[in-house]
């Protein structure tokens, strides 16, 4: 292809690689590539990425049709990442609470602080205890419309088992922000319950035998 | 790219990579679970992941934008799992990924991928070259009938085409393509 005397097939060669050279076009095309190494090549390569095309739906290239995330998002994840800096410093200075730490303590100890306002939106952290020594979790609540919105970051739970989410408020009503099943890594998992942060007392979360696994209790207002 | 790794221990450089990257990952998480809100928490996590383990990054194994689509890749496949283990509430749209054959997941991630990058790729190139391409491969248009439609010789048309393969390779590489891909 770096000749100048190839110059001329350079279209032919792209036409011919999408199978679309009428046949005395592409006759005189090969007559041309076999005794050119470099057309050869050439061929080749432009054969590989057109077939490539093939795996794009072209109707999905519009530039009107591109999704952009919310403006939100990179704050967000800056909020989240504030949240694993916090369960980071917790989680070493955990052996000065351990020896303390049942399964009574679990359900009433209370961390919460609230982080700084980050794109307008407020994000609470609540660290919650559990009273088995691997499990760590931290969750961060945000006021929604339709009541909070609850980040839960959690390691350690059994892999695959299943787990509810619960919210309770000042009345000792519990509310259902959802399901979730563990993995054996580290668990991201957002869920939003009906209802709001101001009324939202308690994050907590069950196992399958509706034993506490997990506990928090958010500060006085 | 070493340096925006790096980067991810400070505000401003998690900013600076979001960016550069947030908006891609968000369109191929989007394009994967089919969700906003799961997509949404699909960039979230791979940020997550990605400073966690920004101190086992090696720019001589892949750029950045590669490093950062495998661990989308994984997340997006680990949220499909969790929702399909959960029942489906009234109005959700399913996954773009079959998940109902689990040995199939990777496979269709895989071609997920490949099949979002060409589209990007096919957005980063010239708008003449991109037309050309459509016009003659997308919808089998003879390239005479292209070129009189743009009022062009039929050469010119070969040779967009021509160029727009080379721009598509050069994108793909980008992307992390090689030649044995």
């Amino acid at each position: 292809m770096a000749t100048e005397a190839c110059r001329d097939w350079r279209g032919d060669l792209a036409i011919e690689a999408l199978g679309r050279l009428d046949e005395p076009a592409r006759a005189a095309l090969h007559a041309h590539i076999d005794g050119c190494a470099q057309c050869r090549a050439a061929l080749a390569e432009l054969t590989t990425v057109a077939g490539a095309l093939d795996l794009a739906d072209v109707s999905r290239i519009g530039d009107a049709d591109l999704p952009l995330p919310p403006q939100e998002l990179g704050d967000r994840i800056l909020d989240g990442l504030q949240t694993e800096r916090v369960a980071r410093h917790r989680h070493r200075t955990r052996g000065f609470f351990a020896a303390a730490v049942g399964i009574a303590a679990a359900l009433v100890v209370v961390l919460a602080v609230a982080v700084g306002t980050r794109g307008g939106q407020h994000g609470t952290v609540v660290a919650l205890r559990s009273s088995d020594h691997d499990v760590h979790a931290t969750a961060v609540l945000y006021p929604e419309t339709s009541g909070t919105r609850v980040q839960l970051r959690v390691d350690g739970l059994d892999d695959r088992e299943w787990y509810w989410l619960w919210v309770t408020g000042a009345d000792g009503k519990r509310v259902a922000a959802g399901t979730f099943s563990a993995s054996s890594d580290r668990e991201n998992v957002t869920m939003t319950a009906a209802l709001s942060l101001p009324r939202t007392k308690r994050v907590w979360v069950t196992d399958d035998t509706n034993h506490v696994v997990l506990d928090g209790y958010l500060g006085s207002d | 790219m070493a340096n925006q790794v790096t980067a991810l221990g400070s505000d401003e450089g998690v900013r600076a990579v979001y960016r550069a990257h947030g908006p891609e990952l968000y369109r191929f998480a989007l394009r994967g679970l089919g969700d906003a809100g799961l997509a949404e928490e699909a960039v979230q996590e791979t940020f997550l992941r990605a400073w966690q383990a920004a101190d086992r990054f090696d720019e001589r194994l892949g750029s950045l934008r590669t490093w950062l689509f495998a661990i989308v890749r994984n997340v997006v496949i680990d949220l499909s799992r969790a929702r399909a283990l959960r029942p489906r509430v009234a109005g959700e749209r399913e996954t773009t990924i079959d998940l109902t054959r689990e040995r199939n997941v990777d496979e269709a991630l895989d071609h997920l991928v490949r099949s979002w990058e060409v589209e990007e790729a096919l957005r980063k190139i010239g708008e003449e070259h991109r037309v050309a391409l459509v016009e003659v491969h997308y919808k089998g248009r003879p390239y005479a009938e292209v070129a009189s439609d743009l009022g062009v010789p039929p050469g010119t048309v070969k040779s967009r085409v021509f160029y727009g393969l080379r721009a598509m390779k050069l994108a793909l590489e980008e992307m992390g393509w090689s030649d044995g891909d």
